[in-house]
């Protein structure tokens, strides 16, 4: 291990991300409390509630293998500490290297992970890796309380019609993942580098859609009610198994890009 | 005073409280995130190194994200409600997480958006996704020596490169069945312009946008005909 990753894999380097790691869990802690106690409050059902926790616990868990797995790639390069708050914090899975390997172009270093890499050159990265992402949190910490009271006073004028306004915003959203799912079956350029036709997204997509309709049934049909709980989350993995599976099937349409 | 409108001040309070709590705990973030760097600067011993190069390439992404952060509150804040959009916008990965998670809770819960109930279900939802995510990601950096093989094995490359496409896939049953008419012309649209032009890829952020508001200007039509 180079003398740079020996120092960005250092203990104190280590604090300094536990630190953010633990601020962040004590956060989420403070808010679940606050909203669990006006839930009971106001007389929500307490069973329901827990099946909310329950269902986010699980769904949660296999998206966040997907961004451990980030923090791994990032590792050659930047140390773990550095990833592992990144991607604890604001950051998101396809923005932190994008934005690692911009800056590092621009500083002349090259591809990461770079040999000529120093302390200096990683504080600058973590610096614009922390900032270039910021206008969200900015926004939200002085516009979003006025946002938020305009959108509460139209939505009670008409709250079925807001209710399917939004829905259909998240709709549009789920059909721009099926595009996008789509678009993996054509050969195209991304950053000077061709990814060939690959079927696996499409397979991932239409089997986990397909896993969640049987869930659906059994839950519905055959009262399997503890499975409301888990439909979401089995479904995700029942379609990241096809998708596994989908590579042998298919294996002239299966490579993705590194 | 009657018990509805206790109620009605009571959200209001409520809904001011949280403003209030999730402006102070966004602050303390914002300001323990920004210190990292000077923090990694006094673990090297060196300082920053900010050049000419640095700074364009700086300027460049911020060119790019401050329009998209921007978007991201204005589009996103509604479905995650108050408590979940301060929550969410500090711990991230909102597409691939925490808005999937808020809409399958409300799915559960049978909540309406812009209720107080959506609010406090949809709060719930984002900080329990928030702490599953970073527990998760902290024991993974513990044991990162025996994990590593395991997570970067090619065999099963496919199901992390794919774990986006299974979550909207299993989302779109749920939400495609409820309305079927709405999801009709989005997917369609998706589907041809993705095949026609499949360099779409790489604008996937902003094509998000652009369905959604296609998606919700359709459903408005949809509903002032009475066909949904």
């Amino acid at each position: 291990m180079s003398d740079f990753l020996q120092r960005a894999n250092s203990m104190p380097m280590y604090l300094i991300a536990a630190v953010i790691f633990v601020s962040v869990l004590i956060q989420a802690v403070l808010f679940l409390r606050r909203a669990w106690k006006r839930g009971k409050e106001i007389g929500m059902d307490q069973k329901m509630l827990k099946a909310v926790a329950v269902s986010s616990a699980s769904f949660s868990f296999v998206p966040s293998i997907g961004i451990l797995i980030g923090v791994l790639a990032l590792a050659p390069a930047l140390g773990v500490p550095v990833p592992w708050l990144r991607l604890s914090v604001i950051g998101a899975l396809q923005y932190e290297g994008s934005t690692a390997n911009n800056l590092a172009k621009g500083m002349g270093l090259g591809e990461l992970p770079s040999s000529a890499m120093t302390g200096g050159d990683l504080a600058a990265i973590v610096f614009g890796m922390t900032v270039c992402i910021l206008s969200g949190v900015v926004f939200t910490l002085f516009f979003f309380k006025g946002y938020q009271k305009k959108i509460t006073k139209t939505a009670k004028k008409d709250p079925k019609l807001t209710d399917i306004l939004f829905c259909s915003m998240f709709i549009g959203m789920i059909s721009a993942y099926l595009g996008d799912a789509v678009s993996y079956l054509r050969e195209v350029e991304i950053s000077g580098r061709t990814r060939t036709p690959n079927i696996l997204p499409l397979v991932a997509f239409v089997t986990a859609a397909l896993a969640m309709a049987f869930f659906h049934w059994l839950i519905q049909k055959k009262n399997v009610k503890w499975l409301d709980d888990y439909a979401l989350s089995f479904s995700m993995l029942i379609g990241m198994a096809c998708a596994v599976a989908g590579q042998f099937v298919f294996p002239g349409m299966s490579a993705f890009l590194s | 005073m009657s018990e509805k409108k206790m109620n009605i001040l009571d959200e209001k309070a409520y809904d001011e409280s949280m403003h209030r709590f999730g402006r102070l705990t966004m602050a303390i973030m914002l300001v323990l995130m920004l210190a990292v760097p000077f923090e990694i600067c006094l673990v090297f011993q060196e300082a920053p190194a900010f050049s000419s190069g640095y700074w364009a390439a700086f300027a460049a992404l911020m060119i790019q994200f401050i329009p998209s952060g921007v978007i991201e509150v204005i589009t996103y804040a509604p479905l995650l409600g108050t408590g979940g959009t301060y929550l969410a916008f500090i711990t991230g990965n909102l597409i691939n997480l925490k808005i999937p998670c808020a809409m399958n809770a409300r799915q559960l819960a049978g909540t309406e958006i812009g209720t107080q109930e959506n609010e406090i279900v949809s709060t719930i939802s984002v900080a329990v996704s928030a702490i599953v995510t970073t527990v998760t990601i902290a024991v993974g950096v513990i044991l990162i020596t025996p994990l590593t093989p395991i997570l970067e094995n090619p065999v099963l490359l496919p199901a992390f490169k794919t774990v986006v496409s299974a979550l909207f896939g299993a989302l779109g049953f749920t939400y495609i069945r409820q309305y079927p008419k709405v999801a009709l012309l989005p997917c369609v649209l998706a589907v041809i312009l993705f095949f026609a032009v499949p360099k779409l890829t790489n604008l996937v952020s902003i094509m998000v946008v652009v369905l959604a508001v296609v998606s919700m200007a359709y459903a408005y039509l949809l509903y002032r005909k009475g066909r949904i």
